[in-house]
C-alpha cells in the first residue's frame, strides 16, 4: 500500500515537474539549453553565442518577422 | 500515419461502439445546445449553453473534419522528416513538444481581435456572432491556419508571400505582400483606437498603462543585463508589479492633483500612443518591445484562463436577445446589416487571414511531426474561437440598455446621460441614467457613456463574472480596470511588434528607391521608416479620434475586408497548392470558403464606398458633409474640421476600392493559373522540399 502511495507520489511529480519545464519551454527560458544541445547535436564552423549574444539574436529574429496577430 | 483513423475498424467492437456512443452524445450535446441558443426567444438564457454549444461542436469539428483533411486532403505523413528535424540548429529551427508549440502558436495568433470583434457583432443579438464564431471556424478559419501550417512545413518554413509567388504567381507573390502591409496600417490605427477610446477620460486606466512602459524598461535592462534570457523570473517580477499598479491607480485616480496629471483626451492620448510606437520601433527591442512582450503573454494566457473558469463558476444569465431590431443595418456601433457585416465585423475568431502569417513563419520551423500540424494548426484556431465565444458571452451578459449605452457613440445618442437613455429606451432597450452614473461609479470610472470599441463594454462584463467569483461588488472597479489593463496591454503589444515588422517593410521598399534605406542598422533609416510606418497608422487613429460616429464605424469594417482579404489570399495560395497535388475531389474545403470571403468583401467594400446612406456609405457621408458647407450649414469654426472629415471620408473609400481592386486581381491571377493546371497546358509543379525519412523513431522525437 506504501509503496504505491510513493509511487503516485512520485508519478504526481514528475507530471508536475513536466508541465513546469513545458512552461519554461514556452516563455523561452531553456532557449539557450536548448541551442547548446544542438550544437553539440551538430557541429558547425560558427562561433559559440554566449547566452547574452544568443538571447539578443533570438529577440532581433523573433521581432523582424510577423510575430503577434490581431 | 498520425492522423486519428476516421474509423476504427481496427479496434476491438466493444471499443468501438464506446467511441462511437460517446461521439453519438457529443454530437447529439452540441446540436441540442445550439437548438436551445438559436431557438430561445424568453428573457435571459444561461450563458452554460454557448460553452456546450461551442464545446461539443469544436469537439466534434476537431475530430471528424480536421481529421478528414489531415487524412484526404493533406496525407499527413510522420514519416517524413519536419524542417525542425532536418535543420535543426537551436536557433530557427528548433524542434518543439507539440504541446509547448501550441502554446506558442495560441499566444501568437491570439490579439485583440477575438474580444473586440464579437463585442462590436453583439449589437447585432447574440445569436448571428455566435453561429459565425462557431461555423467560421470549423470550416474555414481553422482550414486556413491548418493548410497554410501545411503547406509551409512542406517549403522549409517558407512565409505566405513566397508562397504565393512560388505557386501562384509573381503578381500573386506581391499581392500578398501588399496585403500584409495595408492589414497592418489599418489593423494599428483601428486596435489604437480602441486603446484610445477605453483610456479616454480615465486617469486609474491611462495610469496603469502608463506604469507597464516602466516596469517594461526595467525588465528589459533585467534580461538583458543582470540575468540574461531569464524570462522566468523576470516576468514574475513584471506580473506583480503590474498587478500592483492596477491597485495604486486608485489611488491616482483618488487624488485630485494626480487625476489631473492622467486625464487625458482622446487626441492627446493618439499621440501619446504614435510616440509610443516610434520609440518602440526605433529603441532597441531588448529593451521595450520584448519585454512588454513576455508580460503581455502571460497576462493574456492568465485572463483568458481566468475568463473562461469565471464563466464556467458563475455561469451568468444572457440578457441581449438573440437578435436585436439592429439586425436590419441601422445600429449604434456600426452601420451594416448582417450580412455581410457580421461576418466582416467577426473576422479573428471566425477566420483571420493574419494568422496565416503565423502560420508561414515561426511554427512550421518548429514543429516535430508533420502530424501536429493538425493539433496546432486546427487546434489552436479553435481555442481562439472559444475565446470568441467567451467574449460574446461576456458582452451580452449585461442588460442591452447598459450595453448600447456604453457602446453608442455622442452622434447617435448625444453625450448627455438623459437623452442618451431615452433614446436607448426609445428603441426597445430600456436603461436609466442612474443605473449608468452608479456602474460608472462602481467601476471607477466618471463616465461609461460613448465608449465606442469594443473594450469598456467587455471590461465590464468581464468584471462583473470575475467580481461575482472573487470580490463581489467591492472588487468590481479592480476587475473592471484589470480587464481594460489586460486588452490594452496586449493591444499595445500588437502596435509595437506589429510598427517594428511594418518598418521593416518599409525599409525593404524604400530600400529599391534608395540601398541606404533598406538598411535596418543605419539610424536615420530606422528613423525615416518608423516615422513612415507610425504617420501611415498613426493618420487612421487620429481620423477616428476626431470622427464623430466614434471612429469605429469606419475604421472596423475597413480592418474586416483587409484582414478576410488576406484570408482569401491565404485560402488561394492554399488551393492552388491542392489543386497541384492532384486533390481536385475535395477542393470545396479551401474553394467554398474562399468564395465565402471574397463575396463578404466585396459586398461589404461596394457597400461602404457607394451605399446612399452617410452612416454608410463613404461617399455619401462625404457628399453629405460637402452639400452642408455648400449650403452654409457649417459654423465658421468647423469648417476646416469638416473639410478634414470630407477628406479622411474620401480616403476611406480609395483605400477600400484599393483593397477590393487586390481581391479582385488575385482571383483572376488565380483563375489562370488552375484554368492551366486543369486544361494541362501547364504543368502542376509544387515546390516542396524532397522527401528525407525521419530519424526518429515513433513516439521519439527529439527531446
Amino acid at each position: 500500500m506504501r509503496a504505491a502511495g510513493v509511487h503516485r507520489f512520485e508519478r504526481a511529480w514528475k507530471a508536475i515537474a513536466r508541465v513546469w519545464f513545458g512552461v519554461r519551454e514556452w516563455c523561452g527560458d531553456v532557449a539557450y539549453e536548448r541551442y547548446l544541445k544542438a550544437r553539440s547535436r551538430h557541429e558547425c564552423g560558427a562561433p559559440m553565442l554566449s547566452r547574452e549574444e544568443f538571447y539578443l539574436e533570438q529577440l532581433q529574429k523573433r521581432y523582424s518577422r510577423v510575430s503577434r496577430c490581431c | 500515419m498520425t492522423s486519428e483513423p476516421l474509423n476504427t475498424k481496427g479496434a476491438a467492437p466493444a471499443k468501438r461502439l464506446g467511441a462511437i456512443a460517446i461521439w453519438t452524445v457529443i454530437a447529439i450535446g452540441g446540436a441540442l445546445a445550439l437548438g436551445k441558443i438559436a431557438l430561445f426567444r424568453g428573457e435571459s438564457i444561461n450563458a452554460t449553453w454557448f460553452v456546450i454549444a461551442a464545446v461539443c461542436c469544436f469537439l466534434v469539428a476537431y475530430r471528424l473534419y480536421s481529421a478528414f483533411i489531415a487524412a484526404k486532403l493533406l496525407a499527413l505523413d510522420d514519416t517524413r522528416a519536419t524542417p525542425a528535424e532536418r535543420l535543426d540548429d537551436g536557433r530557427d529551427f528548433v524542434p518543439t513538444n507539440k504541446w509547448v508549440l501550441f502554446g506558442h502558436h495560441f499566444a501568437a495568433i491570439a490579439g485583440p481581435g477575438p474580444l473586440v470583434g464579437p463585442t462590436l457583432a453583439a449589437q447585432f443579438g447574440y445569436l448571428p456572432g455566435t453561429l459565425w464564431l462557431i461555423a467560421g471556424s470549423a470550416f474555414a478559419g481553422c482550414v486556413q491556419d491548418f493548410i497554410i501550417l501545411f503547406c509551409s512545413i512542406r517549403r522549409d518554413g517558407k512565409t505566405l508571400g513566397e508562397m504565393a509567388r512560388d505557386e501562384v504567381s509573381k503578381r500573386g507573390g506581391f499581392i500578398a505582400q501588399i496585403a500584409v502591409l495595408a492589414i497592418m496600417i489599418i489593423l494599428l490605427g483601428v486596435v489604437a483606437l480602441v486603446v484610445v477610446n477605453a483610456l479616454k477620460s480615465s486617469p486609474w486606466a491611462t495610469f496603469t498603462l502608463a506604469m507597464t512602459i516602466p516596469i517594461a524598461l526595467l525588465l528589459g535592462v533585467y534580461l538583458r543585463f543582470l540575468r540574461p534570457g531569464r524570462v522566468m523570473e523576470a516576468s514574475a517580477i513584471g506580473v506583480a508589479l503590474v498587478l500592483f499598479v492596477v491597485v495604486a491607480g486608485q489611488w491616482v485616480a483618488d487624488s485630485p492633483a494626480w487625476a489631473k496629471v492622467f486625464t487625458l483626451s482622446g487626441v492627446a492620448l493618439a499621440f501619446a500612443i504614435m510616440a509610443y510606437g516610434f520609440a518602440a520601433s526605433a529603441l532597441p527591442v531588448w529593451l521595450l518591445l520584448a519585454p512588454r512582450d513576455y508580460l503581455s503573454a502571460f497576462i493574456k494566457a492568465g485572463a483568458i484562463f481566468s475568463l473562461a473558469a469565471g464563466i464556467l463558476i458563475v455561469r451568468p444569465e444572457v440578457h441581449m436577445p438573440a437578435l436585436t431590431k439592429f439586425v436590419d443595418g441601422t445600429g449604434p456601433v456600426f452601420a451594416g446589416k448582417i450580412f455581410p457585416f457580421c461576418f466582416i465585423t467577426i473576422a479573428c475568431g471566425a477566420i483571420s487571414g493574419f494568422h496565416s502569417l503565423i502560420s508561414s513563419g515561426t511554427t512550421p520551423k518548429m514543429i516535430q511531426r508533420e502530424g501536429h500540424a493538425r493539433f496546432i494548426g486546427y487546434g489552436a484556431m479553435l481555442l481562439e474561437s472559444f475565446v470568441g465565444v467567451m467574449a460574446m458571452v461576456a458582452a451580452c451578459a449585461m442588460t442591452p440598455g447598459v450595453y448600447f449605452a456604453i457602446n453608442s457613440p455622442p452622434a447617435i445618442v448625444g453625450t448627455a446621460g438623459d437623452a442618451a437613455t431615452a433614446t436607448i429606451s426609445s428603441w426597445g432597450y430600456p436603461v436609466d441614467t442612474a443605473t449608468m452614473t452608479n456602474l460608472a461609479h462602481a467601476v471607477g470610472e466618471q463616465t461609461l457613456f460613448n465608449r465606442t470599441g469594443g473594450a469598456p463594454s467587455l471590461a465590464v462584463g468581464m468584471a462583473q463574472i470575475f467580481s461575482h467569483t472573487i470580490g463581489g461588488e467591492r472588487l468590481l472597479s479592480i476587475w473592471y480596470h484589470f480587464a481594460i489593463m489586460f486588452e490594452a496591454l496586449f493591444i499595445l503589444t500588437v502596435l509595437d511588434a506589429g510598427t517594428r515588422v511594418g518598418r521593416f517593410m518599409v525599409q525593404e521598399l524604400a530600400g529599391r528607391v534608395w540601398k541606404p534605406l533598406g538598411r535596418t542598422g543605419w539610424m536615420p533609416g530606422i528613423l525615416f521608416s518608423s516615422a513612415a510606418i507610425v504617420g501611415a497608422w498613426g493618420y487612421f487613429l487620429y481620423q477616428g479620434v476626431v470622427d464623430p460616429l466614434g471612429g469605429i464605424n469606419s475604421l472596423w469594417p475597413l480592418f474586416g475586408i483587409a484582414n478576410q482579404l488576406l484570408a482569401a489570399v491565404a485560402l488561394v495560395v492554399a488551393t492552388t497548392i491542392l489543386m497541384k497535388m492532384g486533390k481536385l475531389r475535395w477542393i470545396w474545403v479551401t474553394l467554398i470558403p474562399t468564395a465565402w470571403l471574397v463575396t463578404i468583401t466585396m459586398t461589404a467594400s461596394w457597400q461602404k464606398i457607394f451605399d446612399p446612406s452617410p452612416r454608410m456609405g463613404f461617399l455619401a457621408a462625404a457628399n453629405a458633409m460637402t452639400a452642408q458647407l455648400a449650403a452654409g450649414k457649417i459654423p465658421p469654426a468647423k469648417i476646416a474640421e469638416t473639410q478634414r472629415l470630407i477628406f479622411n471620408q474620401r480616403l476611406d473609400a480609395v483605400v477600400t476600392v484599393v483593397l477590393a481592386s487586390m481581391i479582385l486581381v488575385l482571383l483572376v491571377e488565380a483563375l489562370i493559373q488552375w484554368s492551366a493546371i486543369l486544361s494541362k497546358r501547364r504543368a502542376a509543379v509544387l515546390h516542396e522540399s524532397p522527401y528525407v525519412a525521419t530519424r526518429w523513431a515513433a513516439g521519439a522525437e527529439g527531446d
